[in-house]
């Protein structure tokens, strides 16, 4: 999977591309977490993501606790029909912030 | 097992408390305490290193019991040291209250300490409890342990015990010198009569104990000694007689049965080892009316000591024996033991106290305590908290003291004239039953009380109905005119005149005129053959016939009524002076010799009756009432009430005609064209109206409604609250005591009410002395209404009416012939009468007692039972109503869950009404000569197997082996659970490989022996209950039964599956039966998947796919995996591609919601169900069926406890299924399995509680509405879990090895149908708890009392708003309900031949698994 950062009206942007897995959600973790770090709003943009595991929701999950804490946001953009189910089935959909197609 | 120690079996003794103990799981049966209380208040300290020794060298105190194949194994546990509980309390009466309490403690008898003990520290005291199990000491045992300890106590170093296991392992029996027994204990309890037990008060726990300690008193002890030394005999014998004679007074019975312990200490060792010993034994004694007390001081000596001779044979053993006979159940209520063991106290200050069980399953136990043995003694009685009050007991006591006092100062005198109450007493229990004295004008009559109305209202409407109507005024004028014509015709004062006339309102006019003219009526039913009507005229000398039919030879002058109408030629003749005590009517009842007597009744009666404040029913008429229908039958003094008791009140009265009185239509009309608002009605005619919509809707206009003349029951009172909110009333009086002596209004319990105002009852024994508080006696009633006799009959009068005399009392009553007892708030409970007492087999049976039962089964409207003579054989018979007719086993099963053995009927008649008398009664005479068939049921052994069962059986329940058919159940051959055991002893000699359980499931020799022979061929079925209700009809239930009886000795050998249509497949286990059959097989698989949200079937499955195994599969799509659109709930749920053909559908898909929105659960797994039959049908597939074992619901604790369970070969066990959920998942279960039986090929797997996989834990996507998740999710939140829960184990499958399981089995041959698919082996729920607390979260386990308070509290704290939903949607079946267990034999043979083992739930998984939940925030 590959990870693309770009900064949009202040937020930061991470472009997903591939999968998000087991083997893939510990990096984006740590990406996502030093990211938050900076303070500011976070973005994450799913067009290219073609399908999430229960690990990468976890790694997710993680994210939201650290933007919560730190008062900041989170939001998924372009999540596609597939992804969107999982996170309707998992009720992550309640917990995440989603931009609406 | 993994245990080093020796185990040994128990000795028969402790085997005894054993079985018992069993019976009766979770009651504290057989739990002994001991409160020793020392004043000079020991430190904790000591008294703990004291125990620590004393747990050291005791080994009795270690011994601990295992289950074992072949029965309870015990062993030393060993000693290691402890530190006892300290609990600090704040004085005595808080340690006598924990005492109370503690004592009820329940061991775990199983691996578990069965001793224990706690310190109390309180003001200048220190206490230790100690309690043990009867299973490892008697009272002596027990008694020895605690002197050891005081001596521990006192620094002393008492000698060692000898050891109770070495002696136990010598323990054995001799099979012959049992056999003697048997015969013995069978020969001396044969036809036993134990007279009339007490009976439960409504609203009480069956088995809770109360204990209550009665001083004897020195002199009376001292007094007691001299005698029994005098007599020969110990104070144990003379305690004993006085408990016999109190017995046969209570229970009314010359035939008194007492349990009583044996110490069966015979050497010098056993005397010397703590242990358990003691052997009960029934002593039996016969108190004739000439047994004198001394001579039955005598009896009980020798009865004592021939039983003791043959006590080795076990209580249990006697009873299960007896049982086939249905006599135990009474046989084995009243117990009596003797404590005679000093208690050294070694210098201490200390005193104690003791309990002998925290719960019991006889009636009553007393114990003679005489522990300072200086033979100061005292009662302790325990007794069952249902069946006596506190203030019954303490009378108890009295009564003891009263008969010793008695029995020792007139010992030569017959026992029978020992007072049991004092004068005092007597007057208690008369004042209890006595109506209350209200001044009754002595000059009154009935006529002066109707003129009296008259005169107050004039114009009211007084009668109506078929015929003329009259006011009040008018009424009083026409009666006038037909007493003068009458008088004008001949009739004289205080004559006869009977007459037989149509229902019109001309009949009351008539009967009030015959009174005017001063004589008594007769009345006669047009109904009656001339036989009998000829009897009553010349019976009665009547004077005149009043009639227009034509009555042959009637012997005395006959005239019309329709003249007596007419204006009088005199019509300013004086009307005689009639007296209160002047006769106003005879009427005729049906004799026992079968030839009618003529009651005669007085005005005094009927005037004191219809006082308007005699009683509650006259209060709310006067005060409410706006007319009645009468419907009695004239000829039945109920009919005086429904006329008197209005008309003299001022009440108006709808005088129904024949067709008022037997059309429930006509009734209704006459009920809303009146605006009669009172109702009177016998109860099984008016059981049958309200099957009427007609009558349901008059109903609602009626406020008040007596229902009397013969027994209110429960399918009434549950009726009637249906119906009508109107007020019930139940009355109760034979017509000798002038309509009723009892009235009362029924609210929840069924009583006939209280003594009515002017009368008094007294319930008597045979004796006819007032029977003591509780006990079932004779009702005899006195009073105003008592009638003058029975006409021309002096030696039945004098029979019937007598002059009781009994201490202080004395008074005129009559006998009634039926009996009841009290209820302490005064209220009566009524029994039957003598003549429904039979005996069948030489064993009384109440009548009233089996209808009682068999009408409180849902649906029966009504039943009679009686004995019948069928084929020189005497049967009982239950004849009943109902909507439909019901299975017999059914309704046998039901009875015998109330009713000892004896006592369910063994034939059962449905007819759509039963015959009905002309008063409305059941007519029991047309029952006795309704033809009834009996099936002719022997099937006689067809092999060498089953011959060697019904040898088994034939020895086991002592009935000529060729009596024994093969499709004869064990329980109805009279077989008890004792018996059970017996016969799996005896098959282990004829090699049948037998387990306990087997012989309740499969209780017929055929079965029995199919289930244990591998070779034999599969035959019949288990025995399953036929169904009711909807849920299962019969017939269903026989075609299940078929079905499933196949799922036994599964042979290895597995099919391929083919190609597989698999629904479900996005869900949890849908994915992970799709992940095995992708990852193990090469077969096709089409999975059936709803589009959604713009999603194609393939996209869906694919994310899903990607979710749970991170692969999706996509070189598999259109290879072998088609995702291929579909919907349950469509007739044709999928359109498949031309030319594929599929072999099996796994039908996974389901909604679990449990409790769901209106029709979305039955329409996808019932209708969903029964689309994918369809599809199987026409394409000609297997169907593999997933379901749940939850559809076993909820079973009633007693049903569990007789070993019903859910097993493959089982889905009908009369579960109830509480929601929605679970219904249609049986519904399901049940569609697939009939149509088997029409040739689908179809397999059910019933899964357990599906969990994360075994693999990573993963589990579901949609945990968030998993109830299980849901419960962990309130845990965690509270921080607490109450202790039941934490206690409580749960099923743990993990999914994918589930689904593996499933893969497996569906491909096993066709014949097997169902399989339970998951791991029997439970997860304690304190094990998740430690591990939920390793994640950080901490959870207190609390009391659960304390934890309703915490939920009351947090359910109003917003902070823990949505934290508590988990431990409320726990599902749980109710009070009395309990999970229907599951058995699963059948499955896990199977899976263990194809190879399938199931993962360890280790340490490891369940941290991953909760740590997985945790992580996806299932906690937050």
């Amino acid at each position: 999977m590959n990870i693309s950062k770009s900064t949009e009206n202040g937020q930061i942007v991470l472009k997903l591309n591939g999968r998000l897995d087991t083997t893939t959600a510990p990096d984006f973790q740590d990406t996502l977490l030093s990211e938050i770090k900076s303070g500011k709003n976070i973005m994450l943009d799913f067009s290219e993501l073609a399908y999430v595991s229960s690990a990468g929701l976890r790694s997710l999950l993680t994210g939201q606790k650290a933007v919560v804490a730190g008062n900041q946001t989170m939001t998924l953009r372009h999540v596609s029909d597939e992804i969107m189910e999982v996170f309707d089935m998992t009720g992550f959909s309640d917990i995440l912030t989603i931009e609406s197609a | 097992m993994d245990i080093h120690h020796n185990c040994i079996p128990l000795t028969r003794p402790q085997y005894q408390i054993w079985l018992a103990s069993e019976s009766c799981p979770d009651k504290a049966l057989y739990t002994e305490s001991v409160l020793l209380t020392f004043d000079n208040a020991p430190d904790p300290v000591l008294l703990n290193r004291a125990l620590n020794r004393l747990v050291e060298t005791t080994e009795t105190l270690r011994i601990r019991v295992t289950r074992a194949k072949d029965g309870p194994l015990q062993y030393d546990a060993g000693y290691t040291p402890f530190a006892c509980r300290v609990v600090p309390l704040s004085g005595e009466d808080e340690l006598a209250a924990v005492f109370d309490e503690q004592a009820r403690f329940c061991f775990d008898l199983y691996d578990s300490p069965l001793f224990n003990a706690v310190i109390y520290t309180l003001p200048g005291k220190t206490a230790l409890l100690l309690r043990v199990h009867h299973l490892v000491a008697d009272g002596y045992g027990f008694t020895s342990v605690y002197d050891r300890l005081l001596a521990l106590c006192a620094g002393e170093e008492p000698a060692d015990f000898d050891s109770f296991l070495s002696r136990a392992a010598a323990d054995s029996s001799n099979e012959e010198e049992r056999s003697t027994d048997r015969l013995f204990w069978q020969d001396y309890l044969g036809g036993a009569e134990p007279g009339r037990l007490p009976h439960p008060m409504p609203d009480q726990p069956g088995h809770r104990i109360a204990w209550s300690s009665h001083s004897v008193g020195s002199a009376r002890s001292s007094q007691l000694r001299a005698f029994a030394a005098q007599q020969n005999v110990t104070p144990y014998c003379v305690f004993f007689a006085a408990y016999a004679v109190y017995l046969s007074r209570m229970l009314g019975t010359e035939d008194v049965i007492i349990i009583t312990p044996r110490l069966n200490r015979d050497t010098a060792m056993d005397r010397n080892a703590a242990g358990m010993y003691t052997l009960a034994v029934p002593v039996r004694l016969h108190i004739t009316p000439e047994t004198s007390f001394a001579a039955l001081c005598q009896e009980v000596q020798v009865q004592n000591r021939l039983a003791a001779a043959h006590k080795r044979y076990g209580l249990s053993e006697i009873m299960g024996d007896l049982s086939r006979k249905g006599a135990a159940g009474t046989l084995s209520h009243f117990t009596l033991s003797y404590q005679n063991f000093a208690l050294p106290l070694h210098g201490l200050p200390v005193r104690y106290a003791m309990h002998f069980g925290g719960a019991m399953t006889n009636l009553l136990t007393l114990h003679i305590l005489d522990w300072g043995g200086n033979g100061d003694y005292r009662f302790q009685l325990d007794y069952r908290a249902a069946y006596y009050t506190p203030h019954e007991i303490a009378q108890t006591a009295q009564m003891l003291c009263t008969i010793l006092d008695q029995g020792i100062a007139g010992c030569t005198q017959p026992c029978r004239m020992i007072e049991l109450l004092s004068d005092e007493d007597k007057l208690c229990q008369r004042a209890l039953l006595s109506g209350p004295v209200l001044p009754v004008d002595p000059e009154a009559t009935i006529i002066s009380r109707f003129r009296a109305q008259a005169a107050k209202h004039p114009d009211r409407r007084a009668l109506s109905g078929k015929g003329a109507s009259y006011t009040f005024q008018e009424l009083d004028e026409v009666s006038d005119r037909v007493a003068r014509n009458l008088i004008a015709a001949g009739v004289k004062p205080q004559s006869y005149v009977a007459f037989l006339m149509p229902r019109t309102t001309a009949l009351p006019v008539m009967l009030l005129g015959i009174l005017k003219a001063g004589a008594a009526y007769v009345p006669i039913d047009g109904s009656y053959p001339e036989e009998r009507i000829r009897f009553i005229l010349t019976d009665s000398k009547a004077g005149l016939l009043i009639t227009d039919a034509d009555i042959p030879d009637a012997g005395c002058p006959v005239i019309a009524p329709g003249p007596l109408f007419d204006p009088p030629q005199t019509p300013d003749s004086p009307l005689p002076a009639v007296g209160q005590d002047w006769l106003c009517y005879v009427i005729y009842t049906s004799g026992t010799t079968g030839k009618p007597k003529g009651v005669m009744i007085e005005h005094r009666g009927i005037v004191n009756f219809m006082q308007p404040d005699n009683n509650e029913f006259n209060r709310d008429i006067c005060a409410n009432g706006r007319g009645i229908v009468a419907v009695g039958s004239i000829c039945f003094d109920i009919s005086m009430f429904e006329l008197f008791s209005t008309l003299l009140n001022g009440v108006p009265v709808v005088f129904a005609d024949e067709d008022g009185m037997n059309n429930p239509d006509a009734l209704a009309r006459y009920i809303t064209e009146n605006d009669a608002n009172i109702l009177h009605c016998t109860p099984s005619r008016l059981l049958a109206y309200l099957e009427e919509p007609s009558f349901r809707e008059a109903m609602r206009g009626v406020d008040i409604v007596l229902a009397a003349g013969e027994a209110f029951t429960q399918p009434l009172l549950d009726a009637l609250h249906k119906a009508t909110s109107a007020r019930l009333y139940n009355g109760y009086g034979p017509t000798e005591i002038t309509i009723g002596a009892t009235v009362g209004r029924i609210r929840e319990h069924i009583t006939i009410g209280s003594t009515i105002a002017g009368a008094r009852i007294y319930l008597l024994d045979k004796n006819h002395r007032i029977v003591p508080p509780g006990a079932t006696g004779e009702i005899a009633v006195a009073g105003y209404g008592v009638a003058r006799g029975y006409l021309g009959r002096p030696d039945l009068t004098a029979e019937r009416f007598i002059d009781l005399r009994d201490g202080p009392v004395s008074d005129r009553v009559y006998l009634t012939g039926d009996y009841g007892y009290a209820l302490p708030d005064g209220n009566l409970a009524y029994c039957g009468r003598n003549d429904e007492q039979v005996k069948l087999r030489g064993l009384r049976i109440e009548l009233k007692e089996v209808e009682r039962c068999i009408e409180s089964f849902p649906g029966i409207r009504q039943c009679a039972v009686l004995v019948r003579l069928i084929d020189g054989r005497e049967h009982l018979c239950c004849f009943y109503s109902a909507a439909e007719p019901r299975e017999a086993d059914e309704l046998k099963q039901y009875a015998g869950g109330f009713l000892t053995r004896y006592m369910v009927p063994d034939l059962f008649v449905y007819m759509t009404d039963l015959p009905h008398t002309s008063n409305g009664k059941i007519d029991k005479r047309a029952l006795a000569n309704q033809a009834i068939q009996v099936e002719r049921t022997y099937i006689p052994p067809r092999n060498a197997r089953e011959r060697a069962m019904c040898r088994i059986f034939s020895q086991v329940l002592k009935i000529p082996e060729d009596e024994i058919g093969a499709t004869d159940s064990f329980f109805d051959l009279g077989g008890t659970s004792l018996q059970a055991a017996q016969i799996v002893l005896l098959a282990k000699h004829e090699e049948f490989d037998l387990e306990y359980g087997q012989v309740f499931d499969h209780p017929t020799v055929r079965d029995l022996v199919q289930c244990v022979d591998q070779d034999a061929a599969p035959h019949g079925g288990p025995s399953l209950p036929a169904g009711s209700g909807q849920l299962c009809t019969p017939k269903e239930a026989a075609i299940l039964r078929d079905t499933l009886c196949h799922n036994r000795n599964y042979r290895k050998g597995l099919q391929p599956l083919g190609t597989v249509l698999l629904t479900g497949a996005t869900g949890f286990l849908g994915i992970h039966v799709l992940y095995e059959l992708l990852t193990t097989g090469y077969n096709k698989i089409y999975c059936m998947v709803r589009p959604k949200n713009n999603l194609t079937p393939e996209k869906r499955l694919k994310g899903s796919l990607f979710y749970y195994f991170e692969n999706n599969f996509a070189e598999a799509f259109g290879q072998r995996l088609f995702a291929v659109d579909g919907d349950l709930i469509r007739d044709e749920i999928v359109s498949l591609p031309d030319g594929v053909k599929i072999d099996t559908v796994i039908h996974c898909a389901a909604d679990v919601s449990h409790f769901g929105v209106g029709n979305r659960i039955r329409q996808t797994n019932v209708d969903g169900v029964r689309n994918v039959i369809a599809f199987c049908k026409k394409h000609d597939a297997a169907l593999v069926h997933i379901s749940t074992l939850s559809v076993g619901g909820f079973i009633e604790r007693e049903m569990a406890e007789i070993g019903v369970s859910l097993s493959e070969q089982r889905l009908w066990v009369r579960q109830d299924l509480s929601n929605d959920y679970l219904e249609s998942k049986f519904t399901a279960e049940k569609l697939i399995l009939l149509e088997i039986a029409r040739g689908l090929r179809a397999k059910i797997m019933r899964v357990g509680n599906l969990q994360g996989r075994i693999t990573d834990g993963e589990f579901q996507m949609n945990q968030a509405t998993n109830g299980f998740t849901k419960l962990l999710q309130s845990i965690v939140r509270t921080g607490r879990c109450p202790q039941s829960l934490a206690r409580s184990w749960i099923n743990f499958s993990p999914v994918d090895a589930v689904a593996r399981a499933i893969c497996r089995l569906a491909g096993s041959a066709e014949e097997y149908t169902v399989f339970h698919i998951f791991d029997s082996n439970d997860l304690p729920v304190s094990k998740l708890l430690t591990h939920i607390s390793a994640l950080g979260y901490p959870v207190r386990t609390m009391e659960d009392e304390d934890f309703d308070k915490f939920m009351l509290h947090a359910a109003e704290d917003p902070s823990f708003s949505g934290a508590l939903d988990g431990f409320l949607t726990r599902v749980t079946g109710g009070r009395h309900l309990i999970e229907t267990p599951c058995e699963s034999g059948f499955s896990i043979r199977a899976l263990e031949q194809e190879g399938f083992l199931w993962p360890e739930i280790s340490d490891e998984y369940l941290s991953t698994y909760l740590t997985g939940l945790d992580t996806l925030g299932a906690f937050q």
